[in-house]
């Protein structure tokens, strides 16, 4: 059967309509092609010419035309493309000219390198020149390092191997610096948040170290299914882009249908399961033979649908062995077995965590099924750009689950295809980030007298590093003057260094780190009694070593969650804006968090009954970030005749909305914000909602946050609007323990006050 | 908030700890340590000379030709330490990387039986293009390099200096690195193998009041930010030590190679000798050292293997009954495992061709396989087994080929 047909039979189905929330279709396009450019080396011409490709899609013409124009590009383009020509013609091209010249690759993850370099053979192999690929990270054995670094062309790494193993020994690798003259970073919508501050300041001091050795390369970036990538490349790099989105490569006719499983307890506003539901659908496409994939948020959840699938295909009648899983754990030749027998069509159907949602290459499939949102909007497209034939018609299908987010997006369509969502919102110079990467390029070369490193005050950052005798001035240098070795101490991936390793002693004598929380989040998540949750096992806090940073769990199997409580005292520290809005004010600032964890409640599952509590005596945190806040003035809240505690209970249910749909348009993790409601603010003495951003000074969230206030409210509006729940569930407002019996009702009044004027 | 402020909040933070500021104010180096400043076309730095008698001068100067134990490449067999350099650097750290400095670089060469010491010192950061000139300089006069474990960190790191300044790099030198080549004959003596412990326990080499090498780094840099350089003398002194232990101990490995009885003190060391000439395929060589081994009475642990050794270069010398000898014994005392049985049945096979003898030890060393079977590694001894049945029945199947037993075709009635 075809997708096609598969689909009118979905649409004759009253049970799958009842439940779809909206059905987008996406018209066919053809092919858009240039001309090979004349400046292409005819050898190169003639082995891409044997790979198949007889011209070029219209964006790769152009990002070859840019480049040749010494221009840097940003490439935006869906999954399948044709995107890595964009960067692989060129570079090749300029080492066929000059066998001298040199190439940076840099991915975000190791698998994705690998894949790169197969791709890259392919095309060497058949130009049959002497052209040098090599993956260097964390597996490249010490002996081949040598090699890698005098005579490798290409050089294919990630950002953590450039700024822990090749930026501090930079003369190690002159002739790859002197001679670089392109740099390519791909996958760029990975690098939000505080990963992409701190590529950021990398590339800073990748720039500076080029510049050392006379070589000013051009950047290549690219990026799949962000709309608006070029500000996000430009924050990145520093540097001009000229985007290229003039994607020629052709698509069949692509269906996206939201699925909202039904409501099976009302009062709880609990959906059918996710994954039950991504597997009854699922069977449709098994049934008619069309190659699906689908994607799942945890490991376990892989294994459980998985299981589920292998049943279907049972009752089916067909092999097992034609779905298989796909993730983090299954071994590099399991992996490639899967990625080959999807490409020749041997496998179904494939369950995947976001794994496979980056450019790994399985060729292109019929259907996706996504069993709860992924996340982010970038996620979704990507994930769904894993179908998508060339000339057939392909379909995506999002099951929501009953979390608030997924409830939002589902019952959002307009927002989810309407504007196209940020690239992703970095802040280089947040301190803490831009501070750690000032000591790394002291490290690597003296800061000259006057010499800017993305700020214009780095002079006095310099002069207090060398007060704290990190740095050492002579004769008009900042030279690096200590016995450590900063690369080590800074992670890219978190803001602070202090993670806490969470380490399973289940099994004695086999004790194992099964993850890291944040200095910040350790009190309230492994704090000693806590009840913690990995891949959706349970584990329990043993001991929780704070000296060291370690906390000790053993496996679970317990009816019950914990959930614990803290004091935020939040002080601010500098108003850097502030509005008036209705309802009162919005502002924008710097703040103190200081959090101090109190005591735990033990919650059962389904009833949320409240079954016991602990103390928990750890010491007080104090963070600084940035934060927004909606501040409500007395008069303007009279006419609601609240009392103190259905204030409280309102300001908490909004709050919890607040933190429910604020990653949706900061394009972030829920985890990087968080909101505090305050009765009566310190600052101000008004009722106030701050939201702040977990990660110490913030990456920019809350400045986006702050600009975009009243779509905040009006999104957390419909959020609660839309919930089919009565009073308020842990979908919308919160748990009723915790924003009152009422608590549905008491937000949507407050929330009107905000969106008065809208309203009027 | 003002800037600093956030860096001070920053840093309260705990994630790096500001040491106490030093007190300004002291005396510069040359108030505390005999030495001037050394022009040079880039600057001026620092340097200090240091003469002093060497008794093993005359061991070193004779080293063209005898330097075998420095391993398989030839060319550092003409290195003549006479008119070598030997360099030890000190450093802001270890980890290596470009933010690295060598800040002291000694450079000790022979003069008639003295020694002379060059150290050259950057004062500031700022002088280290003197230095690195001043050391380039006095390295193109010699004629090879002898470091301990500077190949994998002191040259590199040197190296990455030139380069960060830009200036070219000494001309290539041979490179003896002493750490490999004590390695190899001590580290079945010694446990850690840093030049500290080579000098202890084998060069008796006890240093009066030395810095310990973890505290240089931050005495240079409080002498730095102090100008203080009260300190920095125990740092030259014990750079100097370093140098002076680097002649010594390159002496006592010559002397080792040339004179093993007389200088090798234990067993062991004759062992690790020997095996090191095996490798060097010199199996006369090794058999000597390993009978003076043998001679000088080893411990339970290295008697075995040194047979088996001595046992194997017999073998390889064609010296076989003195092998058969050995073998016997192995087997009559019962402590090599199957070894002898195994290594007397190829004899009996392939030299004697007396395969009755030959198939007996086969089936002896089968049944000690079984005794063995309930200690060892059972995938070895599979293997073993499995060579083992081959042999037999290759020599059952040349013993039907060949009925009449091979004594018989001994001229001179054997019998």
């Amino acid at each position: 059967m075809t997708v096609a047909q598969i689909l009118d039979t979905l649409r004759q189905s009253p049970e799958f309509c009842a439940n779809v929330t909206h059905w987008q279709v996406l018209p066919a396009r053809p092919a858009q092609t240039v001309d090979f450019p004349p400046h292409l080396d005819a050898r190169l011409v003639a082995a891409v010419r044997e790979m198949g490709i007889r011209q070029l899609y219209s964006h790769q013409g152009a990002a070859l035309e840019a480049l040749a124009g010494s221009h840097n590009v940003a490439v935006v383009t869906p999954t399948a493309s044709g995107k890595t020509l964009c960067y692989n013609l060129p570079v090749l091209n300029a080492i066929l000219r000059e066998p001298e010249a040199r190439a940076l690759y840099l991915f975000p993850t190791k698998a994705l390198s690998q894949d790169q370099v197969a791709e890259l053979h392919d095309i060497v192999t058949l130009l049959g020149a002497d052209i040098r690929t090599f993956t260097f990270d964390g597996d490249t054995p010490s002996s081949a390092r040598q090699a890698i670094r005098t005579s490798g062309h290409i050089v294919v790494t990630n950002p953590d191997m450039l700024h822990q193993g090749i930026l501090p020994h930079h003369t190690k690798w002159l002739r790859l610096f002197e001679n670089l003259r392109y740099v390519v970073i791909d996958e760029i919508h990975n690098y939000r948040g505080v990963f992409g501050s701190h590529l950021a300041n990398v590339l800073r001091r990748l720039k500076r170290v080029c510049r050392f050795y006379g070589a000013n390369p051009q950047f290549i970036c690219c990026s799949a299914t962000v709309a608006n990538p070029k500000e996000l490349a430009e924050r990145l790099v520093e540097e001009q882009m000229v985007l290229i989105d003039n994607n020629g490569a052709p698509r069949g006719e692509k269906h996206f249908i939201f699925y909202n499983p039904p409501v099976v307890n009302r009062e709880l506003g609990i959906r059918r399961s996710s994954i039950r539901e991504a597997q009854r659908i699922a069977r449709y496409f098994l049934a008619g033979d069309v190659q699906t994939i689908l994607f799942a948020r945890s490991r376990l959840r892989v294994e459980i649908l998985l299981s589920y699938l292998k049943e279907t295909m049972r009752q089916l009648h067909k092999p097992e062995g034609r779905v298989r899983g796909y993730r983090g754990g299954y071994l590099p030749s399991e992996r490639r077995e899967i990625e080959r027998g999807l490409r020749s069509g041997e496998i179904l159907g494939v369950v995947s965590t976001n794994a496979l949602e980056l450019g790994i290459d399985i060729g292109q499939l019929d259907a996706c099924i996504m069993a709860g949102y992924p996340g982010t909007i970038a996620s979704t497209w990507q994930q769904a750009g894993r179908a998508g034939r060339r000339l057939d018609a392909s379909v995506a299908v999002l099951v929501a689950s009953s979390a608030p987010l997924d409830q939002y997006i589902v019952n959002h369509p307009e927002y989810f295809f309407g504007q196209p969502p940020e690239a992703g919102i970095i802040d280089p110079n947040n301190l803490l980030v831009l501070m750690s990467h000032i000591k790394c390029a002291a490290f690597e070369l003296p800061f000259d007298e006057g010499e800017q490193f993305g700020v214009e005050t780095t002079g006095r950052i310099l002069d207090y590093l060398e007060q704290n005798q990190v740095l050492h001035r002579s004769e008009g240098k900042y030279h690096w003057a200590s016995d450590i070795y900063p690369a080590e101490e800074v992670s890219l991936r978190s803001a602070s260094t202090g993670n806490f390793v969470i380490i399973d002693t289940t099994v004695k004598g086999k004790e194992r780190v099964i993850g890291e929380v944040d200095q910040f989040s350790a009190p309230m998540l492994v704090h000693e009694g806590a009840i913690y949750m990995h891949e959706s096992k349970q584990y329990h806090v043993d001991t929780l070593d704070w000296e060291r940073r370690k906390a000790y769990v053993h496996e679970v199997a317990v009816d019950h969650y914990t959930d614990a409580e803290e004091k935020t005292h939040i002080k601010v520290l500098d108003v850097e804006a502030q509005e008036a809005v209705p309802g009162g004010s919005k502002a924008l600032g710097e703040v103190s968090v200081t959090t101090i964890p109190t005591i735990y409640k033990k919650i059962k599952f389904n009833t949320h009954e409240n079954v016991g509590w602990g103390k928990i005596s750890l010491p007080e945190l104090e963070m600084h970030t940035t934060a927004y806040w909606w501040e409500i003035t007395p008069q303007e809240l009279a006419p609601l005749a609240f009392n103190e505690a259905t204030l409280a209970d309102a300001l908490k249910a909004v709050a919890n909305l607040l933190a429910n749909v604020a990653p949706v348009f900061a394009l972030c993790d829920p985890r990087d914000i968080r909101t505090v409601p305050m009765v009566r603010s310190p600052f101000s003495e008004l009722p106030t909602i701050y939201i702040y951003e977990s990660h110490p000074g913030g990456v920019g969230l809350s400045r986006r946050l702050f600009h975009l206030h009243l779509d905040l409210l009006a999104a957390a509006r419909e959020l609660v609007v839309r919930c089919p729940c009565s009073q308020g569930c842990p979908s919308c407002v919160g748990p009723p323990l915790e924003v009152g019996r009422d608590g549905k009702n008491e937000a949507l009044r407050l929330l009107s006050l905000g969106l008065a004027s809208e309203a009027g | 908030m003002d800037i600093v402020d956030k860096l001070r909040w920053i840093d309260s933070l705990g994630l790096s700890s500001a040491p106490p500021k030093p007190q300004v104010g002291g005396r510069d180096i040359e108030a505390h340590f005999s030495g001037q400043a050394h022009q040079t076309p880039v600057g001026p730095c620092f340097r200090s000379t240091f003469r002093t008698s060497l008794p093993v001068a005359g061991i070193l100067r004779n080293s063209v030709g005898a330097l075998h134990f420095v391993g398989k490449n030839p060319a550092l067999h003409a290195l003549d330490l006479g008119r070598a350099a030997f360099v030890d650097c000190e450093t802001t750290g270890l980890a290596g990387g470009s933010g690295t400095y060598c800040f002291l670089v000694g450079i000790g060469i022979l003069v008639n039986d003295e020694v002379v010491i060059q150290q050259f010192f950057m004062r500031n950061l700022h002088e280290e293009r003197a230095l690195l000139h001043a050391v380039r300089e006095e390295l193109s006069r010699c004629e090879g390099l002898v470091t301990y474990n500077g190949k994998a960190y002191d040259y590199p790191l040197l190296l990455t200096r030139f380069a960060l300044h830009r200036m070219p790099p000494p001309p290539p030198l041979l490179h003896l690195d002493l750490l490999h080549a004590a390695r190899r004959v001590w580290r079945d003596r010694l446990e850690a193998m840093t030049l500290h412990a080579v000098e202890e326990h084998l060069l008796g080499i006890r240093r009066q009041r030395d810095v310990p090498g973890s505290l240089i780094p931050s005495l240079y840099f409080a002498y730095l930010r102090s100008r203080d350089a009260a300190e920095m003398p125990l740092v030259f002194e014990h750079n100097r030590q370093d140098i002076l232990s680097l002649m010594h101990l390159a002496a006592r490995l010559l002397q080792v190679h040339t004179e093993p009885q007389a200088f090798a003190n234990q067993g062991e060391e004759l062992v690790a000798l020997g095996r090191l000439y095996e490798e060097l395929r010199l199996y006369e060589r090794s058999a000597t050292l390993y009978e003076l081994a043998r001679a000088k009475g080893l411990d339970v642990h290295a008697s075995v293997p040194a047979h088996v050794r001595l046992s194997l270069c017999y073998k390889r010398l064609g010296l076989w009954q003195k092998a058969i000898r050995l073998w016997e014994k192995m087997l009559a005392e019962g402590t090599a495992g199957i070894f002898p049985y195994v290594e007397l049945a190829k004899y009996y096979e392939h030299r004697a061709h007396d395969y009755p003898r030959a198939a007996e030890l086969v089936d002896r060393a089968l049944h000690a396989l079984e005794v063995e079977e309930l200690r060892g590694d059972q995938w070895e001894l599979d293997q073993l087994r499995q060579q083992l049945l081959h042999r037999r029945r290759r020599l059952h199947a040349k013993m039907t080929r060949t009925a009449p037993s091979p004594r018989e075709f001994l001229p001179g009635g054997y019998l």
